[in-house]
């Protein structure tokens, strides 16, 4: 009968005598400046942000997305102007995710579509394919 | 006179975003190690505040970027505070780590409180807090 190690094969040395390899990033450490914290706190919305990613794992922006953000009445709203695509919250982070949601969803619905869009939708699809890869 | 380099406009992909008590880099490796990872606090009363550790991870660099942490209550849409720094990277393939040591934080009262993520102004996501009172 063999013995349990006998019958697992390891597929590397179980002890090695090599040390772990420093972690050598082309970067240096994060330089980080001093936290300045606020004495009021008044509610601060900025009026453009520009979108890095999309809450879609299958989804990566190569470019920027461009976030225009006002307020309504209690309502924040978020707009990709160069999409005509909307978010709506109850505050600012509400307003982002439900627009990166809506622009994830306009993607793939027009990536579905795209052999039989009109001209609008064609520009659309354009912009989404120039600022979106599949990750 | 040292030049002002150009922010990148790649966005850098976030792959992980946590807050925990402490997080300690290893002098000689570069590793980081995270201790008391979290996303929810219970406070006893308010305002509230305790020291955090923010840690983030990024891959898809590439070239200088202005970086900038805020901690908003997500709720109000207030700023409380802000970090600023900057990274650089030559290779979009590797990943790049830091952390960010907090002081005690003000939460003047219950709800959700978020570290904001930006590189070179690009929004690349948040690391949530749940902050709720102690049951009585």
């Amino acid at each position: 009968m063999p013995t349990l190690d006998q019958r697992i094969e390891f597929s590397g040395p179980a002890v090695t005598d090599q040390e772990d390899e420093p972690q050598q990033p082309a970067s240096v450490e994060v330089g980080a400046g001093p936290i300045v914290l606020r004495d009021q706190l008044p509610r601060w919305i900025p009026s453009v942000m520009h979108l890095g990613a999309l809450r879609d794992p299958r989804l990566r922006l190569v470019e920027p997305l461009e976030a225009a953000i006002s307020q309504e009445e209690d309502q924040v709203l978020a707009e990709a102007v160069e999409l005509n695509e909307f978010g709506w919250g109850a505050n600012l982070s509400e307003a982002i995710a439900d627009l990166q949601r809506a622009v994830g969803e306009l993607y793939f619905q027009l990536e579905t579509d795209q052999q039989r869009l009109g001209v609008g939708l064609q520009a659309v699809w354009e912009t989404l394919r120039a600022k979106i890869r599949r990750a | 006179m040292a030049e002002e380099q150009p922010a990148s406009k790649v966005p850098p992909f976030l792959l992980a975003a946590l807050v925990c008590d402490v997080a300690v880099t290893e002098p000689s490796t570069r590793k980081k190690s995270l201790i008391g990872i979290f996303d929810k606090i219970t406070a006893a009363t308010f305002p509230a505040g305790r020291p955090m550790s923010l840690y983030i991870r990024l891959t898809d660099a590439e070239g200088h970027y202005p970086m900038r942490i805020d901690f908003v209550h997500a709720d109000k849409d207030a700023l409380i505070a802000r970090v600023e720094g900057a990274i650089d990277s030559v290779d979009r393939t590797i990943t790049l780590d830091a952390h960010y040591e907090f002081p005690p934080l003000p939460m003047p009262e219950p709800g959700r409180y978020e570290f904001r993520i930006y590189a070179s102004d690009m929004y690349l996501g948040s690391a949530a807090i749940a902050v709720r009172p102690r049951p009585k």
